[in-house]
């Protein structure tokens, strides 16, 4: 029994099928199942921060809200609205690959590039008002300058650590998928088999992407629209 | 369920257009409730200083939130289609992390004693700043005291 | 041996050709030698043993680092090292064992190399990712020492703030970032094994069917990804509050040092169940085979696995009892954490109830499964002085402590790690190694620890706090003994490396399987092949198949 010989019989496997899967539904089933176990792992991670922002908008509510103002909503907003349409055009490019039209994968994952990229425009617009804020600094770190007296300048710094570890974080995670974004739209151009076969490595990129915007959809009220 | 990924199941374009639309809405619905106070200075007063007022607006803000989050939970990144598996660790993250609001127990029932004036010290100043020494990153901790043990 | 039908499969049916005596068998060790064939794998058996060399050399500088402790200690007023050397040390040998050794060791070593073989996989799902986390691995691990050796860290393996974030000196930075790779390593790890068990189980491999061994892993990853990022940006928090000073746990900048701990420990806690869950696993699995009985209360054992994962989230404030946490929260902690001893005391009495009237035969895993299990107990009750509000005010921070997680860490994880090794070394390599030499040192590496952390209970109890290295004399006579402990138990660790070294040349060879026990793996050659199996093999039996009854009926028969 110890002995067999060596018949796995690959050949009858279809193309895009790794050696280590039976058909290619494990292997896209087990894909799936992978990223999520790795998007629990995303969740928890921002989780940390969302805990920290709690207990410091509990123990500073009055201050937080008077502070926000200083964020412009409709920039905020705008970006929202950015990542919403970013991640319709996501779930549109996978049906596409789904469908196997891969001129249209790639025009709708260039509307994803585009939009990340006016993410990232309207950020640094804001980080630019933060960071000559009537001369003022207001990113934390060793010239962190404050005038408001009603606010003491301590809390003040506390909101905009959590601020800018919050949406830096973020726009970390925008940056990466921008990147793997260029990288599918360069298989997909290329017509690679890696993407040809499976239209799962895209569906991947894409759970990670709407992953990024729940991430926001949460930051925005938490940040530009505190209520009192 | 052995196919939920194949052909058949794609979804229409109109399904996730709709989806969409509706973020959308919500979307502006979260904005607009959260400038009410501003538009409508009558209810200022409630939503602002009143604590049920406060209640109502955080929990429409963060009600909106939690309902975008399961549209494209559900739709975009199709936890609706998937297999059991999926949809379980899909909810153990957002479940478990609220886990980690245990610790709200204890700032509940403890006074939070903090170091006087900390609020107001020199805001530029970094942690560690002070004007005699450097550390790694040019500043200065407290000057470590070492002291042998004395018997 | 119906136990277990190796099918065709998907209907390959191809008659097996007689192997050819003269040449050599192809396995995963020889099919290629190339120093890049091993750089470069993605067979996960290859990377485990890339994983079991990495780990073996992390374990020696953490050792090493804790024999400094030790020496250090023989005498109240110290003997080799200053007290900023001191505290470097006992940090290093803290953040080595724990994020290097520990964390990684029984899960990236033989989960990696086991866990497909058992539920009947051509690989784990994701090779590659496997591999990275190797590297990542290394990454960490070389950062890591290389923070300790050149300019140290002094704040021991939990980081406290404001300590680390605002005062000590040294390369916290880079300690940090150390351990912050390392999760994202076993992060890797833990999302290939979820993938793996979920959907890679052969026909047949119900969940009723999986190893015990299987279970405990599975409960391990889904801690793993659970916690390990909590932690992962708790740190990052550290970093930025040492850079920025952002001021979240500082309280001259207006944050909470109890915050940091509440989140640290929110991974840390149920990051000791990392640590014992694979120890559990193998455990189990020696247990089984020398006990030649199925496991008693199959379920009991598998679902408590899941109890520890999930109860070992919510008692994370028994760390905290002094720290000016609330005392009703303590409270509410304190309860939660008696919980947690149900689960593992379920393992216990399953175990001792496998062994009773089972036909036990004490090959060398075997001693240290058992030891195990006087070790995992002393150290689980005394775990439970210290869940216990009033006594831990008493304890806490004493040498009871260090006794306590000793005998759970090193009695509960190293003795299972030791025992892995010892039990899976022949499917492993294909040879055996001197079995008498590996029991008698499996006897010294008993003795030898019990006499480092037994006197460590006592000098604690008395008083004696840890991390200070000048003390008052009348505690030396507990240290002495206890650093003589340590030199046995350092010489116990020692010899295994040279008698298993030795048996890679010289050992006879062991066959599929020497222990005759039972399960996928030892189906398979020894070594395997580079595809584990030569058809997906189709399970029928159940797990645990053991009957010894039958077996000393075929022996009488040979006879």
């Amino acid at each position: 029994m110890a002995h067999v010989a060596d018949s796995h019989g690959h050949g009858h496997k279809p193309e895009g099928v790794f050696e280590q899967y039976e058909d290619l539904h494990q292997q896209q089933s087990t894909y799936v199942l992978g990223m999520w176990s790795f998007l629990v792992t995303e969740v928890m991670f921002f989780g940390v921060m969302f805990m920290s922002y709690l207990l410091y908008r509990w123990k500073y509510q009055d201050m937080f809200y008077q502070i926000h103002h200083d964020l412009s909503w409709q920039l905020g907003g705008l970006n929202t609205a950015n990542l919403l349409f970013s991640s319709f055009a996501v779930v549109m490019a996978v049906r596409c690959a789904q469908l196997k039209q891969n001129g249209s994968v790639l025009k709708w994952l260039g509307v994803v590039q585009l939009c990340a990229f006016g993410f990232l425009a309207i950020k640094a617009i804001e980080y630019k008002a933060k960071y000559d804020h009537g001369h003022l600094m207001l990113i934390p770190g060793n010239n962190f300058q404050w005038h408001d007296t009603a606010i003491p300048a301590g809390i003040g710094k506390l909101f905009y650590s959590l601020y800018f570890a919050m949406t830096g974080l973020h726009g970390v995670h925008v940056v990466i998928g921008i990147l793997i974004f260029g990288v599918m739209m360069l298989l997909y151009a290329k017509k690679s088999h890696l993407v040809q076969n499976d239209y799962i490595p895209l569906e991947l990129c894409g759970l990670y992407w709407h992953f990024v915007d729940l991430v926001w959809i949460f930051l925005y009220p938490l940040f530009y629209l505190i209520p009192k | 369920m052995k196919n939920f990924h194949a052909e058949h199941h794609i979804q229409s374009f109109g399904f996730y257009f709709k989806t969409f639309v509706l973020l959308a809405i919500l979307m502006v619905a979260t904005i607009v409730a959260a400038q009410i106070p501003d538009w409508f200075p009558g209810t200022a007063h409630f939503l602002k200083e009143t604590m049920v007022g406060s209640i109502l607006m955080n929990t429409i803000a963060l009600g909106i939130a939690s309902a975008k989050v399961y549209l494209v939970v559900s739709n975009f990144m199709g936890v609706k289609f998937a297999d059991n598996v999926t949809k379980m660790y899909a909810l153990t993250g957002f479940v478990w992390v609220t886990l980690m609001g245990i610790m709200f127990i204890d700032y509940w029932t403890r006074p939070w004693e903090e170091v006087k004036g900390w609020e107001n010290k020199a805001p530029g100043a970094m942690p560690r700043g002070s004007a005699s020494g450097d550390d790694e990153f040019g500043n200065v901790g407290k000057q470590q005291e070492i002291r042998p043990y004395q018997q | 041996m119906s136990d277990v039908i190796i099918g065709t499969g998907k209907g390959t049916a191809v008659g097996a050709p007689q192997p050819d005596p003269n040449t050599p068998r192809v396995n995963y060790l020889n099919v290629s030698h190339t120093l890049s064939s091993w750089l470069l794998t993605k067979d996960h058996k290859r990377i485990a043993m890339l994983y079991l060399f990495s780990i073996s050399i992390f374990f020696a500088v953490g050792g090493a680092a804790a024999g400094m402790v030790r020496a250090e200690l023989m005498f109240p007023r110290g003997s080799l090292l200053q007290s900023e050397g001191y505290n470097r040390m006992f940090t290093a040998h803290g953040v080595i064992m724990i994020f290097f050794f520990l964390l990684v060791a029984i899960p990236a070593v033989f989960g990696n190399f086991l866990i497909p073989l058992m539920i009947g996989a051509r690989d784990l799902a994701f090779p590659r990712l496997n591999l990275l986390s190797w590297y990542l691995y290394m990454i960490a691990g070389t950062l890591g020492v290389t923070a300790m050796l050149f300019g140290g860290v002094d704040v021991g393996w939990t980081f406290y703030t404001p300590l680390s974030s605002m005062y000590s000196n040294g390369q916290v930075t880079i300690a940090i970032l150390a351990a912050f790779l390392a999760g994202f390593s076993s992060i890797a790890t833990a999302v290939n094994f979820i993938a793996t068990i979920h959907k890679m189980r052969a026909p047949g491999m119900t969940w009723d069917k999986l190893p015990l061994y299987v279970w405990g892993h599975y409960a391990t990853s889904v801690i793993i990804i659970l916690g390990t990022p909590v932690v992962a940006m708790t740190l990052l928090l550290v970093v930025l509050e040492r850079t920025f000073g952002i001021g979240f746990f500082s309280p001259e900048l207006g944050g909470d040092p109890v915050l940091f701990q509440h989140m640290f420990w929110f991974y840390s806690h149920p990051a000791v169940y990392i640590m014992i869950l694979p120890g559990f696993s193998v455990i189990s699995e020696i247990i089984a085979c020398f006990s030649r009985k199925k496991i008693f209360g199959y379920h009991f054992v598998a679902y408590s696995s899941m109890a520890i994962a999930g109860l070992g989230f919510l008692v994370w404030g028994h760390h905290m009892y002094v720290s000016s946490q609330s005392m009703y929260q303590g409270t509410v902690f304190s309860l939660l954490s008696f919980l947690v001893a149900i689960p593992s005391a379920v393992k216990v009495f399953n175990w001792c109830a496998t062994m009773y009237k089972g036909s036990v035969w004490l090959a060398s895993p075997m001693i240290y499964a058992i030891s195990f299990l006087g070790l995992f107990v002393i150290g689980g009750l005394t775990g439970m002085y210290l869940a216990a509000m009033a006594t831990d005010v008493h304890l806490t921070a004493t040498y009871f402590i260090v006794a306590h997680f000793h005998y759970v860490m090193v009695g509960g994880t190293v003795t299972a790690f030791m025992g892995a090794l010892h039990f899976w070394w022949p499917k492993m390599t294909g040879k055996m190694y001197p079995e008498n030499i590996a029991r008698y040192n499996a006897l010294i590496v008993f003795i030898g620890f019990n006499l480092t952390f037994l006197p460590q209970f006592v000098a604690g109890y008395l008083g004696m706090p840890r991390r200070y290295h000048y003390y008052p004399a009348e505690y030396q006579p507990w240290m002495i003994l206890s650093t003589t402990g340590s030199t046995v138990l350092g010489f116990g660790m020692i010899v295994p490396v040279f008698y298993l070294l030795w048996s890679l040349k010289k050992g006879k060879d062991a066959g599929p399987n020497p222990w005759g026990a039972k399960g996928l793996e030892w189906e398979t050659e020894s070594p395997p092949d580079p595809h584990n199996f030569h058809h997906i093999p189709v399970v029928t039996a159940p797990v645990y198949d053991y009957d010894a009854e039958a077996e000393e009926r075929e022996l009488q028969g040979e006879n």
